[in-house]
């Protein structure tokens, strides 16, 4: 389907540009009915160019390119973003790194468990249960049975 | 509920609460810029439900949230709007 899509608006693009080289002065070309080799070439190399300036003007980097996936170019920063973490895989992790990671996660687990008891955790639970949902993400910590869950 | 644990729910309403918990102190870690702050152990609990979700492996919770670490930091260190702000605060003072 999206091959499809692209090709039709490559030849809309295309059919565009011929409009343009004609009625942007190619038309004097064109009438003079000259059939030298140079002409042409000079006609075709002119078409080339709006046809170029007409498609990077709406995006599209490579005009003959029929895939998007390959030729999208990353212009937004989520877009770069993602193609960060989508590049990014468990072995480019540094060891210190990861030891680094564990010791943010110790500390995290040390505010958690400082946070039992207090009022405002209890109100967010009883939020969490009354809404419900799905089950199958562990809660760390049970008001009720007093039991905090660190392992999983 | 199960015995052994503090209860199950859906990923977002885990990540919600247990990101509550390790918020509630207000001891948690900081990534300090000139007139900003960010808390980047915010991602931890959000990244702990995903993982249980999709049955990660500890090592991909590792990757995942040094990735998250670095993304949130690094947007930081971007110019700030908040920067004008700060001054007005403090100068109002």
């Amino acid at each position: 389907m999206v091959e499809n899509d692209d090709q039709s608006q490559s030849y809309l693009l295309g059919s565009r540009a011929v409009f343009f080289a004609m009625a942007a002065g190619g038309q004097a070309h064109a009438l003079s009915a000259s059939n030298s080799d140079v002409e042409i070439a000079a006609l075709k190399q002119r078409l080339r160019l709006m046809e170029q300036k007409l498609e990077t003007s709406r995006g599209f980097s490579d005009p003959t390119s029929v895939s998007t996936e390959k030729t999208m170019t990353s212009t937004y920063t989520v877009e770069k973003i993602a193609a960060f973490v989508d590049g990014c895989s468990n072995s480019a992790i540094q060891k210190d790194l990861r030891d680094l990671v564990a010791r943010h996660l110790l500390d995290s687990i040390g505010c958690a468990i400082g946070a039992i008891g207090a009022k405002v955790t209890h109100d967010i639970r009883a939020v969490v249960d009354a809404f419900g949902g799905k089950q199958i993400c562990t809660c760390r910590y049970a008001p009720s049975s007093g039991r905090f869950d660190v392992a999983g | 509920m199960h015995p052994h644990r503090g209860g199950l729910t859906s990923p977002d309403r885990a990540a919600h609460y247990n990101g509550c918990l390790v918020r509630y102190l207000d001891f948690m870690d900081a990534y300090l810029r000139p007139d900003e702050v960010n808390h980047p152990c915010d991602n931890i609990m959000a990244i702990l439900a995903a993982a249980e979700h999709m049955g990660g492996s500890g090592e991909d919770f590792v990757t995942a949230v040094a990735i998250a670490y670095e993304i949130q930091n690094r947007l930081l260190d971007l110019p700030t709007m908040r920067a004008h702000i700060v001054r007005r605060h403090w100068l109002s003072r």
